[in-house]
Formats: structure tokens, sequence, C-alpha cells
């Protein structure tokens, strides 16, 4: 029986946490779920939201893109493009980014396919949005 | 003596030379190091997220997702990465000619996208139609840039509109060596499963979110945006590596040149210090007569 569950979280400029913690919860495409040590093996997309992991009684946050979700008994990895500590978002280059990436999904047609990335992006910087203005 | 002078001025004009090639070869050793950093970086992302296609992808067919699927050989691209910049050796010419080769050789039409602008210029000059041209790419890689085009690639692949896209690029083998190749990118070559993993998804006992086809969806343009960051990587690191013993050979060139004209201006130099001496002793005698 192990105790704690090692959390990997990677992007594509590398890895940003690597702990040991007691449990996490994450947000998939269905809804949002908390792992525990002994989880059945899970296979999840995550969508742009909430990561939160408990560790020695405390409760870290941070926001992640979409991506996705990889838990076994002892160990969670999470491959996803970007993931930031709630304390580390800053809100008004978030504000200004969301401003102009709605600017550019309004100036593209309904049928282009550049709107899934900005979208995407659109996505992202909302999750972060909402993260920091939680209590 | 305007010889002399002519030679003075050869001299310095190669040190000059060999100063800006020393330093291209440090600013290339530099950019290396970050490019093979950020190369590093990316290795585990690309590794967890290739086992994890791999054993969800275990037992699916062909058939499972557009982007697998296998046609008839009619229409076929390929992206060319090459530099935007020049003073790298080989680099660009040998993967132009690679491709080059490989348009005029297949047996089916042959489209040709590119990254770079040295492989663009190369083919526009050969009146070669150059599909789409990425700019910019390299001006600050990041997995955006890299990933619009892989969604780019895929989009045109299962629209039909090619039957195979293919990836031309540098390989690093070394600092000394890079190799050109072609390497298949769609249909997509699934990630094959290693045996010492203990990874093993797909079983009964496994949750899926959402259900395992629709996971499928998602994950399989994912690895190909992560195939095409990874080739954008390999290649600047090529670049700057080739760059790198470029910059090196010219300045052991320039050395060597130094060297030999300055071995010709010291032979200038005695040669004429000589007559000097004989036009004096001459005059001497002369006035003992």
């Amino acid at each position: 029986m192990t105790a704690d569950v090692r959390l990997k979280v990677v992007t594509p400029s590398g890895p940003v946490i690597d702990e040991t913690v007691r449990s996490i919860t994450a947000c998939s495409e269905v809804g949002e779920f908390c792992v525990l040590p002994e989880h059945r093996p899970i296979l999840a997309s995550l969508k742009a939201g909430r990561l939160m992991f408990e560790r020695d009684g405390e409760t870290k946050v941070f926001a992640t893109d979409a991506g996705f979700f990889e838990g076994g008994p002892d160990h969670v990895h999470v491959m996803t493009q970007h993931c930031v500590a709630k304390e580390d978002v800053i809100s008004d280059e978030v504000q200004t980014q969301l401003a102009e990436l709605q600017q550019k999904l309004n100036s593209l047609s309904e049928d282009s396919a550049e709107r899934l990335p900005v979208e995407a992006s659109i996505a992202w910087c909302e999750a972060q949005i909402r993260i920091v203005s939680e209590p | 003596m305007a010889n002399l002078k002519e030679i003075r001025r050869r001299i310095a004009s190669v040190k000059g030379t060999q100063k800006i090639t020393r330093a291209m070869k440090m600013v290339a050793a530099a950019k290396l190091r970050k490019a093979q950093e950020q190369a590093e970086n990316f290795r585990e992302y690309s590794k967890l997220t290739s086992d994890v296609l791999a054993g969800v992808a275990s037992d699916a067919d062909d058939d499972s997702h557009p982007l697998l699927e296998r046609r008839e050989q009619k229409k076929a691209l390929v992206l060319e990465i090459s530099s935007d910049r020049g003073l790298c050796g080989g680099f660009n010419s040998n993967l132009n000619r690679l491709v080059a080769e490989r348009l005029k050789l297949s047996d089916v039409p042959v489209s040709l996208s590119v990254v770079g602008k040295k492989a663009k210029s190369y083919f526009e000059h050969r009146n070669v139609e150059v599909q789409r041209y990425y700019a910019d790419v390299f001006d600050d890689l990041n997995y955006d840039a890299a990933a619009a085009i892989a969604q780019e690639l895929a989009a045109l692949y299962a629209a039909g509109e090619y039957d195979s896209i293919s990836l031309a690029y540098n390989e690093m083998v070394s600092v000394v060596s890079q190799v050109p190749k072609v390497v298949p990118l769609l249909p997509l070559a699934l990630p094959e499963k290693k045996a010492d993993d203990a990874k093993d998804i797909g079983p009964a006992g496994f949750v899926f979110e959402p259900e395992k086809k629709a996971l499928l969806s998602i994950l399989l343009p994912k690895y190909v945006e992560i195939k095409v960051f990874g080739a954008l990587l390999e290649s600047l690191a090529a670049e700057h590596a080739a760059r790198m013993s470029a910059m090196e050979t010219a300045t052991n060139n320039a050395q060597d040149m130094i060297d030999s004209l300055t071995l010709v201006y010291n032979r200038a130099r005695q040669t004429a210090i000589t007559s000097e001496l004989m036009d004096i002793v001459g005059g001497a005698e002369a006035l003992n007569d």
C-alpha cells in the first residue's frame, strides 16, 4: 500500500511539477475528479482548468492548459502545453492577451481552420482568470 | 615598398575576417547549448505522451482514425525544414539536393512546403513551386508555432489533399555530423510499445475519460505536433552545430592564410633590406675608388 502519489507535470518547455503528494484534483472533459493513492489506472483528457494537489496538509493550486492525465496506483503524469501556479498568474497580462485573442477570433470567418487554436488559447486564458478570481 | 604595404593590408583584412568568424563560432556554440537544452526539456513531454498513445492505440486498427488511414499513393507532400541563415557549411545545400532529388525521382506528384528562407530561395530560383512557406518559425522557436504547422498538415491529410506527408530535415548525429533525411509523418506510424514499460494501458480495469476512441482522436493530432516540434528542434540544434563547425574551419583557414602571408611579408622585407644594404655598400665602395 503506497501512502503517496508521485505527481509529475510536464510541458513542451520542460517539467513544471515533480512532487510526492497525498491527493490530486483535476478537470477532465467530463468533470472534476480526484485521485488518491491506489487509484485505479486512469487516462483522462484534461480541459483547461484547475489542477490542485495536497502535500503536507497544504493545498497548492495550478492552472493547466488542455492535456492528458495518466495515473496509476503510485504515480500521476500530466502532459499539458502550459501549467502555471495560481500565484504566478499575471492577471493584467492574461486579460490583455485574452482581449487580443477575442479580437482575432472575431476577425476569422466561421469555418476558418485557424479558429480552433485561437479558441484553445482563449480557453487557456479564461481558465487562468477563473482560477485567480477564485477565493 | 608598395608591395610590402599591400601585404600588410591583406594580413590586416584576413585578421578582421578571422575575428568575425571566431565570434560567430562562439555565438553558434552558445545557441547550440540553448537549442540542446530546449530539446532536452521537450524530451520528457514527448516520451510520456508517446507512451500513453502507444498504450491506447495498441489495439487500434488503421481505419480507426483519418490520420492512421493508409491510402493508395496519388499525391504526396514534403515539408522541408531548412534554416533562415546561411554560413553553416553544407547544412542547407545537402538537404536541398536530397529534397530536389526526391521530387524528381518520385513516381507520384510531390508538392513542397518549406520552413526557413534558404530552402525557399533555393527552390524558387529553380522554378519549383513552393506550396506553403512558413515564415519566421526559427525567430523564437516554440511549441505553438510547431502545433500550428502540424494542425495544418493533419487537416490536409485528413481532407485527402495528400496521400502521404513527409518531413525533410537535418538530423544531428553529433556536433560535427549532421545528416539530411526524409522521414514519413502521415499516415501516422504509432509509437512502439516498449517491452520494459510496466505501463499497460488498455486492459479491463482502466478508466478512460472520455471513452477510448474519443481519447485517441485527441491524442493522434497531438502526436503529429510532437513529431513536427521534435524535427524543428533537431534541425535548429543541427544548424547551430553546423555553423559552429563551419566557423571553426573558417577561423583555422584564416590563421593558415595569415601565417603564409606573414612569411611572404617577412621575405619581402628581408629582400628590401638586403637590396638597400647592397646600395649602401655599393655607394661606399664607389666613394673609396
